[in-house]
């Protein structure tokens, strides 16, 4: 099976983002509107967040005040999931037709790092605040605020990738008009 | 850029199509035209050397250096 092209790695990894990030939209959707579900339903919305400094399992409707910070980030967070997944979706897709250094992609990557770099950040801004304004979550949950390192450098690495991208695409293109 | 191809004047006072002439030199008919109508970034020297011999001719009558507008003032 080759790497990249029709009926390759890349055009079935593509496909599977696709699903995914479809699945990461109805997720952030279905996130949104809980507070507006009825009664009935509210008491089974609950969450798992277990993602850099914060590892909280609650009930969204059971808990403390905390709880409602806690979801504002976590739909902040999965929104920008949800993005991440989507800018991969569109950078496999040429990749996945055979064309590696396609114009959007450098810009596509510079986005998907910075989603991940300010993710982290709001995840680290919102865990301080939380903890600075007193509030504190239900019992078994766990909240400290950390940097999240190793997503920022991810994020780094990423817009470096960008960039090669960005120089590949113009040799490429060099390249191509070379007679 | 400054540089101007020439190609198809040549080709005209030597009475050879593009299609010809592709063949002859052996490189595509689309990479000859894109050459022919300046959208070429580079050209290879054995490109230049196989377009001289069949069209008889020296590298400066294909390549011409035009001096552009900001450059003239």
């Amino acid at each position: 099976m080759n790497l990249i092209g029709s009926k390759s790695i890349a055009s079935t990894l593509h496909l599977v983002v696709k699903v995914a990030f479809f699945l990461a939209t109805a997720g952030v959707l279905l996130m949104s509107i809980a507070p507006i579900l009825p009664y009935r339903s509210q008491q089974h919305v609950s969450f798992v967040v277990q993602s850099g400094p914060l590892d909280v399992s609650f009930d969204l409707f059971r808990g403390t005040e905390a709880r409602w910070w806690i979801w504002a980030m976590e739909l902040v967070s999965r929104t920008c999931h949800a993005v991440v997944l989507y800018l991969l979706m569109r950078i496999l897709e040429p990749v996945g037709a055979g064309e590696l250094f396609h114009p959007k992609t450098p810009n596509r990557l510079r986005m998907i790092g910075c989603a991940v770099v300010i993710s982290a950040l709001l995840r680290t801004l919102f865990c301080a605040a939380l903890l600075n304004t007193g509030m504190v979550a239900e019992s078994g949950a766990r909240v400290s605020w950390a940097i999240d390192t190793d997503a920022i450098f991810m994020g780094i690495v990423l817009m470096v990738l960008g960039e090669v991208f960005r120089r590949g695409y113009v040799l490429r293109t060099e390249t191509e008009l070379t007679v | 850029m400054g540089i101007r191809v020439h190609l198809d004047r040549v080709m005209l006072e030597r009475g050879i199509s593009l299609t010809e002439l592709a063949g002859r030199v052996g490189i595509t008919l689309a990479n000859l035209s894109i050459l022919k109508s300046n959208k070429a970034k580079a050209v290879r020297f054995s490109t230049l050397d196989a377009l001289c011999k069949e069209l008889h001719c020296a590298p400066g009558d294909i390549l011409k250096y035009e001096m552009r507008a900001e450059e003239t003032e």
